[in-house]
């Protein structure tokens, strides 16, 4: 019922028909990854740029994450208060996997809007979410930027204090990220 | 049997399939060093292996207000003479650290350095952090009869220092402090076999108690021949750390901040009494 031949040939074809849906996989491993705090009369930013993962066009799926211990604001020690709040021992990564809620034409040359709906995990607590975004084709690369806001406390994340004022809970992320093709 | 083989390719392709998409999560450094071994980049008044990051700018005010001795007439030592150290260090690179300072005591600035040499990591692979500091000073009080090499002072530690748990880290110090001119004037008796070169064994502790409070010892005992009239340093304090500040407050046997002073010229001895109240303020900047 099922000779040798024939299961080659099913193999082959199977491999024939991954081959071209990995070729549209765009990822990278130094993207950036910035977020905003808020404090009264002050905002502070942390930028890491050791955003990895990728995007495969060919089923629209999204997958990236960050080292948060590579996360730095420009003062070493807001750095150490940070990776205390966030539990990195524990909890290193910061994690999005989901999928393209729109379609994108790998043809056109100009930015074109992007949503993404998946779980994004962090402090090992998982929310979906839905993030907009660009992404534009720049030869064989695509630069991908998506923005969105998080609640630290849907996060079970405990704002830091400073002095005697605490970080706002909503914190607003953005991604900026160069892929290139795998 | 060769449809269990298509069914098991079959299994196979299905299970790898979803899983081709997730991309590995992969440290970007599997052995992160330990961190905060002691909160401020000193302990109280001498140097610890806490290293400044590139590009952070530490501001510090070091005041060490006169002997408690004075009882409420001298309202505990805060109408007596004081001394003061204001400085700034810069982290030029993660583990170049450059400073600079001026104190009260003797009018004098300083010039300072430290170097790290490696780090404890978190899992054991470099057990100790180690780093090299030194500093170079000068004395600017009025005297005619003082070239300007006469003026300088050095020190220099071997900063080893080792986080035992969340909670304690612990340093050991080999440090030499040299005087081209001994301050006899510092002694309460006069100094009768003043040592320019003086060698001693710094050891300081840090016990955490919360993410906020830490608990600081320091004492420096000297190894070797030293001036008369001159006792080993010793101090207890806390550091509180605020995110952007650390402030310790302290019980100091010295009044000194720069290490050759602290070594070679303290005359009080904390154990006797001589024990003065004093605060360092830190406050990190981004630059």
């Amino acid at each position: 019922m099922f000779p040798k031949r024939r299961i080659q040939v099913l193999f082959f074809l199977l491999l024939f028909t991954a081959i071209p849906a990995q070729a549209q996989r765009y990822g990278t491993e130094t993207g950036r990854v910035e977020f905003t705090s808020r404090v009264p009369l002050h905002t502070f930013t942390g930028t890491s740029d050791h955003l990895s993962g990728e995007i495969d066009l060919a089923d629209g799926s999204v997958d990236f994450f960050v080292d948060l211990e590579t996360l730095q604001t420009g003062i070493g020690r807001r750095d150490r208060d940070m990776r205390e709040t966030l539990e990195t021992d524990s909890f290193p990564f910061a994690e999005f996997t989901g999928r393209l809620l729109t379609t994108f034409n790998p043809q056109a040359s100009g930015a074109q809007q992007a949503r993404v709906q998946g779980s994004f995990k962090i402090h090992n607590v998982s929310r979906t979410i839905t993030a907009s975004g660009t992404l534009q084709k720049t030869g064989n690369q695509i630069r991908m930027i998506a923005n969105w806001e998080i609640n630290l406390k849907d996060y079970e994340i405990t704002p830091p204090r400073l002095l005697v004022v605490r970080v706002n809970e909503v914190q607003a992320v953005r991604v900026n990220a160069l892929l290139s093709l795998r | 049997m060769t449809l269990r083989r298509a069914l098991l390719f079959t299994v196979l392709l299905l299970v790898a399939m979803p899983t081709w998409g997730q991309v590995e999560r992969v440290r970007a450094d599997p052995h992160p060093p330990v961190e905060d071994l002691f909160k401020a980049p000193t302990i109280i008044s001498t140097q610890s292996v806490t290293a400044l990051p590139a590009g952070n700018l530490n501001v510090t005010i070091h005041h060490a207000f006169a002997s408690i001795g004075a009882g409420t007439g001298g309202l505990f030592g805060l109408d007596g003479p004081a001394n003061i150290r204001i400085g700034i260090d810069v982290g030029v690179t993660d583990w170049l650290s450059v400073g600079v300072g001026r104190s009260r005591f003797d009018r004098q600035y300083d010039i300072r350095s430290k170097l790290t040499v490696f780090r404890q990591r978190a899992n054991g692979s470099i057990p100790l952090q180690v780093a090299l500091s030194g500093n170079a000073a000068a004395t600017t009080v009025h005297s005619d009869d003082m070239d300007f090499v006469d003026r300088l002072s050095y020190g220099g530690a071997l900063l080893i220092a080792r986080r035992f748990s969340d909670r304690l880290s612990v340093q050991v110090a080999p440090m030499v402090g040299h005087a081209n001119t001994v301050f006899v004037q510092r002694a309460p008796n006069g100094l009768l076999t003043p040592e320019n070169t003086v060698f001693a064994i710094g050891l300081g502790a840090q016990l955490q108690v919360s993410s906020y409070l830490s608990l600081l010892a320091e004492y420096v005992p000297v190894v070797g021949p030293r001036s008369d009239g001159t006792a080993n340093a010793m101090a207890v304090g806390v550091a509180i750390d605020t995110g952007g500040h650390v402030f310790q407050l302290f019980l100091s046997g010295s009044p000194y901040a720069v290490e050759q002073q602290t070594l070679g010229q303290n005359s009080d001895n904390f154990f006797d009494g001589d024990i003065r109240l004093g605060f360092t303020v830190n406050r990190v900047f981004g630059l």
